[in-house]
């Protein structure tokens, strides 16, 4: 549920003209909760959207792919999956 | 009276800025929030927590029943990446961070504080700050 309320506040910033990115584990409620712009690292999971605890190579590595996804839009709506390499 | 969005429809806001010119804010609905603060209510809340985004990741806690945050205790960053967002303003990736976070747990019943009071809240507060870009992440 907590991805679906996420949404509801993103689609809230959006809607007000500020472009925003999600981080989404839970890609399906993610799609129903019809988020504007979402990334879907399908090698994390739910409790470590961003990464592994300590691992702060791979949470930068993330966030930047995150970013790089903005330069590179798809469909509002669908996700974009990241997979490892 | 604001237009009232339609279930249906999607929102969209291009961005074409470059991140060195960037300033950004982070939402998430892992449960994070201050110390400090009044914890969530696990049995449903839809209120939110504002995090300063230079807050010690030491001053943060988790309050969610409803997802293993066994890493997030350990390391904030591996749910709301505060610490990596400001390496990336240090090094000059990004051009800065929103003074204010917002947290939230997510978890609620009452879906209609959260259309109508939690989620216009935070964006107003986002509206009136210099944020260009929000990121966001569930738990």
């Amino acid at each position: 549920m907590c991805h679906r309320t996420v949404v509801h506040v993103q689609r809230a910033i959006e809607a007000i003209g500020i472009p925003t990115i999600l981080i989404t584990v839970e890609p399906t409620q993610t799609v129903q909760a019809r988020a504007p712009r979402a990334v879907h690292p399908t090698f994390n999971a739910i409790g470590t959207p961003v990464g592994k605890a300590g691992d702060a190579a791979g949470q930068r590595a993330l966030i930047e792919r995150t970013f790089a996804a903005l330069y590179d839009p798809i469909e509002p709506g669908s996700i974009r999956e990241l997979s490892l390499s | 009276m604001p237009l009232e969005l339609a279930r249906r429809a999607i929102p969209y806001t291009p961005f074409d800025r470059p991140l060195s010119e960037t300033t950004v804010a982070l939402v998430s609905t892992a449960g994070v929030h201050l110390k400090s603060q009044e914890p969530f209510d696990v049995l449903g809340d839809g209120s939110y927590r504002i995090i300063p985004s230079d807050s010690n990741a030491s001053d943060l806690t988790i309050t969610h029943d409803h997802y293993d945050h066994t890493a997030g205790d350990q390391d904030v960053n591996a749910v709301f990446p505060i610490e990596r967002l400001r390496e990336m303003v240090a090094d000059g990736t990004l051009k800065g961070l929103n003074p204010e976070f917002f947290g939230m747990m997510g978890y609620t019943l009452k879906l209609k504080q959260v259309l109508d009071e939690t989620a216009p809240e935070i964006a107003k507060k986002i509206e009136r700050s210099s944020t260009d870009l929000v990121l966001l992440t569930g738990g």
